[in-house]
C-alpha cells in the first residue's frame, strides 16, 4: 500500500514547496529577504539540540490529533472536533493524575488511558447521532469544540486553580503520573515515542485488520459496503471511538508529559494542526509522522523568524497559512470529492 | 460535414461507440435509426460538443474541427434539441428562447423587441404559432417541444439535431411537426433526426443511417428502404445462440409471495409480486427500467425493507451471491486494490482470531479467481479502476460465485460489456444452471432474457404481468408485455 500513496505524498511535498515559494514572494514584497527568513525558520526549529527537542515536543500532540483526523477522513467522515477532544483528554488525564494515588508506572498508564477515554467519550455523542440518525458530524464537532474548551476553562479557573502559580493553571498532578524523560538530560518525554508507535499501530489497524478494511470500504464507497453486508453505522461509530481515543491521547500527552497541570488555554491549536497534518499526509498514518513534523517546524521556527529579522507575528501567520493551504490542497481535494461521493452514495 | 472513426468509451468503461463513420450532406434530413443503447444519442452529443470522443475526428468541409463545448459547435451552426426538456418552467416562452443569447443594449439591458422580431421570423419559417409571453409551465407538451426547437434555431443553427423529438407528440402534432421540418429544409437547414421509429424515419428523411451496438450497420436512401429491411438491420442477432441443454429444474430455492415494497419516494414500487426460482433454472425478470425491479431485488437481498409478503430462501449458507446492477457503485470499491476487492463481503473469512486479515490467503484467493475466470488485470495490487469494464464485471461475478451459494441473483450482468464479455458472462450463467444452482436474472435486455432464461416474468408498474416459458416467447410478444399490453 506504500508505493501508490507515495506518489500522492510527493504531490503534497511539491505543494509544500509551492507554498514556501508563495510565502517567499510575500516576504520579498514586504521587504524581507526570504532566504534569511527561511534560514532562521530552519535554524530555530532544527538548528540545534535545544530547538530540535522543542520541535519534537510540539510534534507529539500533532501526531495524535493527525492520526485522529486521518482515521476520521478515511471513513469519509468530516468530523473536526479534535481540538475539543484534546481538551477533554487533558481534563480526564489531569483528574486521573491528580485525584488518584497509584504506584508510578501504573498511574502513568491509567492517566494516559484516561485521557484517551475522555476523547473517546467526547466522540461518542456525535458518533451515535451520526450512526443512528445521520446527523451531520461537522456542525456538531465545531460546537462541541467550544463546549470542551469552556468546560476546561471552568475547571482551570474555578475547580482546581492553583493560587500559588504564576500563570493561570490547575494544581500539579501527582509525580507518579508524570511521564518521565527519555534520558535525564533530554527534555523530551516518552509520549513522543508513544506517538510514533501509535502511528505505526494505527497504520496496522487500517491496512491489516477487518475493522480497518471496513472503514476504508465505507469511506470510499458506502453503497458498496452496504451491499457487501458491512454494517455502515457500526463502522461509523467505531471510527468515532477510535479517532476520539487518539485525539484524547494528544491531551494526556501534553498534560502528563509537558505541563503536569492544565494551564489556561494550553493548546495553540494542535487539534486543528492535526486536521492539516492528515490532509497533507492524505490520511496515511505513516505519512502523518512526516506532515506533523512540518507543522511542528512551522510552529517553533516562526518564532525565530520573528525575533531574528523582526517579521511581524501577523505576517508569520500569513506565511504559515499560505504554506499549509498549499500543502493540504491535494488532500483536501480528494477528501472533498470522496465526501461528496459518499454523500451521494448515502442518498441513492 | 463528416465524422470519422468515432469511438466513445465512458469513464465507467461502457463502450458506446466503436468506430463510427458518418457523413451529413448540406440541406438533407438524415435519419439516425437504432435501438436503445445503439449509440445514436452519444454520437450526436459528440457532434454537438457536449461529449468528447475517445477517438476520431469531426470534419467540416474537409477541415478538422474540435469542439470543447456546445458553444464551439454552435459557432459552426450545430445545435441539438435533447430528448428531455431543458426549459425553465417559470419563465415565458420568449425568456426561455433568448436565455444565454440575449440581445444586449450596452451590455446591461436586454432588447426584447429585437428578440421578438427574430422569434416572429422563426415562427413564420417553421409554421409554429406560439404566444411568446406565455409561461412555459402552462404549455402542453407538444408546444414545449416547439419552444425547444425554436430555442435552438434562435442561435442561428444550420445543422439541427433532434433527439427522439416525436416521443411526446400526438399523431396530429407529429404531422404538423414534420411539415415544419420540411419548411426548414426548404430554407437550407440540415436536420439529423434521431429515432427508433421506423415509420417516421421513412416518412420524413432523405437518407437513413442505422446504428447497432455502437457501429454503423448500414446506410440507405429512404426511397430504397422498406420497414422489414430496416428492422432487420436494427435488431440483427449476430451471435449464434448459446447452447442451452435440456435440464429439469429441482426444488424451490427462492419463493417470493405477494411482496410489497416501497420505493425511495415512499410509494409502492413493487405491488404484490409472487414467483419462484427452482434449482437448475434461470428465472428472468424483464421490464422497462423503473418498473420496480430494482426495489424487488433490493428487498430480496436485504437492502430494502418490505411491507407485506414473504421471501423464503432455501439455503443453508447465509451468503448470497449478488451481482448488482452497477458494478462501480455497488459491486466494487474502485479506489481499492484488486485483491482487496476480491474479498469484499467475504473478508471475515480471511481473518484470524484477532481480526487481522491474512493477506497471503486473500492474494491466493484473488489469484485463483483471476485464473479461473480469465480476468485481465494489470497487477493484482493495482487499483480496481484501472481494469476494463468487462474485467471489473468478471471480478464481481467471480467473487460472488466464489461464495458458493445455492441462489445467485444477477441484475443486468452484461450491461455495457462488449460482445465477448457478454457471452462469457451468459455462458457462466448457463453453467450455473447446469450445476443445479438457482439463478434469478433481472434484465432489461430482450435478447438476454430469451437466450438465457428458462422462464421469464415481465414486470410492469410493480406487478408481474405474464410469466411464460422462454421458448414460448418472441421478441415481439415480450416487447408488448414490457409496454404493459397483456396478451389474452
Amino acid at each position: 500500500m506504500i508505493k501508490g500513496s507515495l506518489e500522492q505524498f510527493f504531490t503534497s511535498v511539491l505543494a509544500v514547496f509551492i507554498g514556501l515559494l508563495i510565502g517567499a514572494i510575500i516576504l520579498w514584497i514586504t521587504g524581507y529577504n526570504p532566504l534569511t527568513a527561511y534560514g532562521l525558520l530552519a535554524k530555530s526549529s532544527l538548528g540545534d539540540h535545544h530547538s530540535i527537542i522543542e520541535t519534537l515536543n510540539a510534534m507529539t500532540p500533532i501526531i495524535f490529533t493527525g492520526l485522529a483526523a486521518a482515521v476520521m477522513f478515511k471513513s469519509a467522515l468530516f468530523f473536526i472536533g479534535m481540538e475539543g477532544q484534546l481538551y477533554v483528554g487533558a481534563l480526564f488525564a489531569f483528574i486521573a493524575g491528580y485525584m488518584i494515588q497509584l504506584p508510578p508506572i501504573i498511574h502513568m498508564a491509567i492517566a494516559l488511558l484516561a485521557g484517551g477515554l475522555g476523547g473517546l467519550l467526547w466522540g461518542l455523542g456525535p458518533g451515535y447521532l451520526k450512526a443512528k440518525f445521520g446527523v451531520n458530524e461537522t456542525v456538531i464537532s465545531i460546537m462541541l469544540n467550544w463546549v470542551a474548551i469552556y468546560l476546561t476553562d471552568y475547571v482551570v479557573l474555578y475547580v482546581f486553580p492553583d493560587p500559588k502559580a504564576t500563570i493561570t493553571r490547575t494544581y500539579k498532578i501527582s509525580p507518579t503520573a508524570v511521564l518521565p524523560r527519555i534520558s535525564s538530560n533530554l527534555p523530551l518525554n516518552w509520549s513522543f515515542i508513544l506517538a510514533v508507535l501509535t502511528a505505526i499501530l494505527t497504520g496496522f489497524i487500517l491496512y491489516k485488520t477487518t475493522t480497518g478494511y471496513e472503514m476504508r470500504v465505507v469511506g470510499f464507497n458506502p453503497r458498496a459496503a452496504r451491499v457487501a453486508k458491512i454494517n455502515v453505522e457500526r463502522v461509523y461509530l467505531k471510527t468515532f471511538l477510535f479517532s476520539g481515543f487518539l485525539a484524547g491521547l494528544a491531551g494526556s500527552s501534553m498534560i502528563l508529559g509537558v505541563f503536569n497541570s492544565i494551564p489556561y488555554r494550553f493548546s495553540p491549536g494542535y487539534g486543528w494542526d492535526g486536521i492539516t497534518a492528515a490532509l497533507i499526509a492524505q490520511n496515511n498514518p505513516y505519512f502523518v509522522l512526516i506532515s506533523s513534523l512540518l507543522l511542528a517546524v512551522l510552529r517553533t521556527g516562526s518564532f525565530g523568524m520573528m525575533v531574528g529579522i523582526g517579521v511581524s507575528s501577523d505576517l508569520i501567520l500569513v506565511i504559515q497559512g499560505v504554506v499549509l493551504v498549499a500543502a493540504s490542497t491535494p488532500g483536501a481535494y480528494s477528501l472533498i470529492t470522496r465526501y461528496l461521493k459518499s454523500w451521494r452514495g448515502v442518498k441513492t | 460535414m463528416e465524422m470519422v472513426n468515432i469511438h466513445k468509451v465512458y469513464p465507467d468503461g461502457t463502450i458506446a461507440l466503436r468506430g463510427v463513420d458518418l457523413e451529413i450532406y448540406e440541406g438533407e434530413i438524415l435519419g439516425l435509426l437504432g435501438e436503445n443503447g445503439a449509440g445514436k444519442t452519444t454520437l450526436m452529443k459528440i457532434l454537438s460538443g457536449l461529449l468528447k470522443p475517445t477517438k476520431g475526428v469531426i470534419k467540416i468541409h474537409g477541415d478538422i474541427v474540435e469542439f470543447k463545448s456546445p458553444k464551439d459547435a454552435l459557432r459552426y451552426g450545430i445545435g441539438m434539441v435533447h430528448q428531455h426538456f431543458t426549459l425553465i418552467p417559470n419563465l415565458t416562452v420568449l425568456e426561455n428562447i433568448v436565455l444565454g443569447y440575449e440581445p444586449k443594449v450596452k451590455g446591461l439591458f436586454i432588447d426584447m423587441s429585437k428578440a421578438v422580431e427574430k422569434l416572429k421570423k422563426l415562427m413564420e419559417l417553421t409554421g409554429f404559432k406560439l404566444d411568446p409571453y406565455v409561461q412555459v409551465s402552462s404549455l402542453p407538451v407538444g408546444f414545449k417541444q416547439m419552444v425547444e426547437i425554436l430555442k435552438t434555431l434562435y442561435k442561428d443553427v444550420k445543422l439541427l439535431i433532434l433527439d427522439e423529438p416525436t416521443s411526446s407528440l400526438t399523431p396530429i402534432e407529429v404531422k404538423q411537426f414534420f411539415n415544419a421540418l420540411r419548411k426548414l429544409k426548404e430554407h437550407g437547414v440540415t436536420v439529423v433526426f434521431i429515432t427508433h421509429k421506423i415509420k417516421e424515419v421513412l416518412e420524413i428523411t432523405d437518407r437513413i443511417v442505422v446504428l447497432r451496438k455502437g457501429r454503423v450497420e448500414g446506410v440507405v436512401k429512404t426511397i430504397e428502404a422498406n420497414p422489414p429491411l430496416l428492422a432487420k438491420m436494427m435488431i440483427k442477432l449476430e451471435s449464434k445462440p448459446l447452447l442451452k441443454t435440456k435440464h429439469a429444474p429441482g426444488s424451490d430455492i427462492l419463493i417470493v409471495e405477494d411482496l410489497w415494497v416501497r420505493g425511495d419516494d415512499n410509494r409502492y414500487a413493487v405491488k404484490g409480486v409472487s414467483f419462484k426460482v427452482r434449482e437448475g433454472e434461470i428465472y428472468g425478470i424483464i421490464g422497462v427500467e423503473g418498473s420496480g425491479q430494482k426495489e424487488l431485488v433490493e428487498a430480496i437481498v436485504g437492502l430494502r425493507p418490505y411491507e407485506r409478503g414473504r421471501i423464503i430462501i432455501d439455503s443453508k449458507d447465509k451468503l448470497l451471491a449478488y451481482i448488482p446492477p452497477d458494478r462501480t457503485i455497488e459491486g466494487l470499491v474502485l479506489e481499492m486494490r484488486v485483491y482487496e476487492n476480491s474479498e469484499l463481503g467475504i473478508h471475515r473469512f480471511f481473518t484470524s482470531k484477532a481480526s487481522i486479515i491474512d493477506m497471503k490467503r486473500v492474494i491466493e484467493h484473488c489469484k485463483k479467481l483471476i485464473e479461473e475466470y480469465s480476468i485481465i488485470v494489470p497487477d493484482i495490487k493495482a487499483q480496481t479502476r484501472f481494469l476494463s469494464g468487462g474485467n471489473q464485471q468478471k471480478l464481481v461475478v467471480a467473487r460472488e460465485l466464489s461464495k458458493g451459494s445455492k441462489l445467485i441473483i444477477a441484475v443486468n450482468p452484461t450491461r455495457g460489456l462488449d460482445i465477448e464479455a457478454t457471452n462469457s458472462v451468459r455462458r457462466l450463467l448457463l453453467e450455473l444452471r447446469e450445476n443445479n444452482k438457482a439463478v434469478l436474472l433481472v434484465t432489461s435486455d430482450i435478447d438476454e432474457a430469451l437466450e438465457v432464461c428458462d422462464r421469464v416474468g415481465v414486470i410492469f408498474e410493480g406487478k408481474l404481468i405474464g410469466e411464460e416459458l422462454a421458448e414460448a416467447l418472441t421478441e415481439e410478444k415480450l416487447g408488448l408485455l414490457m409496454g404493459g399490453v397483456t396478451i389474452s
